[in-house]
């Protein structure tokens, strides 16, 4: 049998009191953490991303013209283990 | 030779898979393990188990590749919320912190799982989805399609598949997409995408075409098979959660239907409709495809494979004759794609035998079955190979419902005789109660029958030598057995048919066989052995509280065979690995 990520079976040490301390203060910081997320994101969406979408738009990337035809041709996919090493 | 472990996960129906030497050794979805439907969540008990199942740690494996190229997808979600901007704002709120916590770091997450020494590669969606149909079918050369809601930036692909070499030759991208049109139409009809599109297929006979010619408006379909979306009724980047704009509902004249509500006759006609549209733009990217490629061969694999009345269509209105769909359409056979891909494409063994069966998950044995269900004090009768078929076939022909548990778990939404709950056919009532009292579903979907493959083509409008071994084929009953198998025939006279030979499960085979000279008929209603809402069960144990907490009077693991009552309650916790 493989055993595979031993650190997330680690069990807990602390008392039950602790735990649920530590659990109430991850809570409160996920959901501080989410508010903030949210407002850097909108941000960031609000100065970066819609004036560059400005720019993206003139390019058709969602091929919205109507006269474009269905398939696109795909290029040739070379089958070496370096064009798969890689995530994009 | 190389040993290579196939991974799909982050968007749903996480899965993996494991191939030596060419050969398929183990694939299962995570959903069965962690007993969470769809979990898309990283596949750590299904890579386990897969490793377990070949008897090798992670560090002999070569290699373990992901099923797509996570940048090349944020890419796609980047662009099309710039595209989309402002509309945009809140899905790429919504979406964005999971993409920078967990969904960016997939090659990292792996690295976890499998440690440092295998090589970590990154397959394309399509292109995994490509391989789990061309490299599993029966084919050394055949025409591909592959359709799906989405993956990098694809929906679609067509190429050629010779020997073990795989030629995709061209694309239709992102936003126009076959599965997004029909999810969209899911969601309209008050269904869950990603989940119900089951439903839309079944509730289709129920109704007229009516809409058709209004949603061939939202679809261009070209005569060399592309096609592309009116984009003014959908909003897939957009705001509109549901995936359409207002404009739709102007051109259907009725309003989206809520979850849950009454279903009515324009809700029918609306999915026959889609359904119909549907059907036609698959039969023209197969024809395309036989017209490109010259070849009756054809394997399709990604989620729209799963619509098996089209399926069906392409054998009766098109050249092709030999068709191959991947029995796991979806995302979770793309891990396994992309594992047969890196094994026979990059690492270049030979191909050895076609994927013949679906039974790739986690096995009970007879002892297993015996001593799990004794672990839970359950009153059981181990039986012989003759006994187990025979009272088994006699429990059917006398209409009651039996649960079925034997050998190793199907790979895929579908269960093929593995991991089924069985009935009568012939039944009038067995439809009603098999959705009220053990399925607690909808009352128009449908049962798929089991039939010995000899013996098919004597029931069903398929040429002898059609064989649906994975149930994704919808063929007509034929005429004169409609009525007296009413509880596999729907309401347009056909049915989901899966072919059995007796190779790949002969317990299964041999039952058919007896429920043939008991009743008359050798087919028996097949249905998933689980309840709505929940993944089919893996596990004696599982199998066992399913069997308690519904209207099934059988239960059959490996050659256990019991009865109710039962001197057992449900386990206050359930019982199987919990996460």
């Amino acid at each position: 049998m493989t055993e595979i990520h031993p650190s997330a079976r680690d069990e807990s040490i602390y008392s039950a009191a602790v735990k649920s301390a530590w659990d109430a203060i991850l809570k409160a910081g996920t959901f501080l953490g989410r508010i903030q997320a949210a407002v850097l994101l909108t941000l960031a969406f609000v100065l970066v991303l819609w004036p560059l979408g400005l720019l993206v738009r003139l390019q058709d990337p969602l091929r919205r013209r109507r006269d474009l035809p269905g398939w696109i041709p795909r290029p040739p996919a070379t089958p070496d283990l370096k064009r798969f090493g890689h995530p994009f | 030779m190389a040993t290579v472990l196939g991974l799909s996960f982050d968007y749903h129906d996480a899965a993996a898979a494991l191939v030596r030497d060419g050969r398929i050794v183990a694939a299962v979805a995570e959903e069965r393990l962690t007993r969470r439907k769809h979990d898309a969540r990283l596949p750590e008990l299904a890579a386990a188990y897969c490793l377990k199942e070949a008897g090798i740690s992670a560090e002999s494996l070569d290699a373990a590749i992901f099923y797509e190229k996570p940048l090349v997808k944020f890419e796609r979600i980047l662009t099309s919320a710039m595209a989309s901007a402002p509309a945009s704002l809140a899905p790429f709120v919504r979406a964005m912190p999971n993409w920078m916590v967990e969904k960016l770091w997939a090659g990292d997450r792996i690295r976890k799982l499998v440690g440092p020494k295998p090589a970590l590669l990154y397959s394309e969606h399509h292109l995994s989805h490509a391989a789990s149909a061309f490299l599993a079918s029966p084919f050394d050369r055949a025409a591909i399609l592959t359709l799906d809601g989405v993956g990098e930036w694809e929906t679609a692909t067509m190429g050629i598949g010779e020997g073990s070499a795989i030629r995709l030759e061209q694309s239709v991208r992102f936003p126009h997409s076959l599965g997004l049109l029909y999810s969209t139409l899911t969601a309209y009809l008050g269904f869950r995408v990603n989940d119900d599109e089951w439903k839309v297929m079944g509730l289709a006979p129920y109704g007229k075409p009516v809409y058709a010619d209004r949603l061939r408006q939202l679809i261009r379909v070209d005569p060399d098979g592309g096609f592309r979306l009116d984009l003014d009724y959908f909003d897939h980047a957009g705001a509109a959660r549901r995936g359409f704009t207002p404009k739709l509902e102007a051109l259907l004249g009725f309003p989206p239907r809520t979850y849950e509500s009454e279903i009515e006759d324009r809700h029918r006609d609306l999915a026959r409709s889609i359904q119909r549209v549907t059907e036609e733009a698959v039969v023209a990217l197969a024809r395309a495809a036989h017209t490109r490629y010259g070849t009756d061969a054809l394997c399709i694999a990604g989620g729209v494979g799963l619509n098996s009345v089209a399926n069906w269509k392409i054998l009766e209105q098109t050249p092709i004759r030999r068709l191959f769909v991947q029995p796991a359409c979806g995302d979770d056979g793309a891990a396994l794609g992309a594992a047969l891909l890196a094994s026979h494409v990059l690492y270049g063994d030979p191909r050895r035998e076609p994927m013949a069966h679906a039974y790739w998950g986690p096995g009970t044995s007879d002892a297993d079955a015996a001593r799990a269900l004794a672990a839970r004090g359950a009153r059981f009768e181990v039986l012989d190979e003759a006994a187990l078929t025979a009272r088994t076939a006699r429990a059917i022909a006398d209409n009651q419902v039996v649960g079925w548990v034997q050998g190793r778990m199907e790979f895929g939404p579908r269960a093929l005789g593995a991991r089924s709950i069985l009935a009568n056919p012939q039944n009038p009532r067995m439809k009603e109660i098999l959705n009220e009292k053990i399925k607690f579903r909808e009352s128009f979907r449908p049962f798929a029958p089991s039939v010995l493959r000899e013996a098919a083509s004597t029931y069903f409008e398929m040429p002898p030598d059609t064989d649906s071994p994975f149930m994704l084929l919808v063929p007509p009953v034929r005429p004169a057995w409609r009525d007296r198998l009413p509880g596999i025939t729907h309401a347009d006279g056909s049915g989901r048919v899966q072919t059995v030979e007796r190779a790949p499960n002969p317990r299964y085979h041999d039952l058919i066989a007896e429920v043939g000279r008991l009743s008359g008929i050798p087919i028996v209603v097949n249905t998933s052995f689980n309840v709505r809402g929940e993944p089919i069960v893996g596990t004696p144990d599982e199998a066992l509280n399913c069997f308690l907490r519904t209207g099934m009077d059988v239960l059959v693991v490996g050659n256990c065979f019991l009865t109710k009552p039962q001197p057992l309650a449900m386990p206050e916790a359930p019982v199987g690995a919990v996460r």
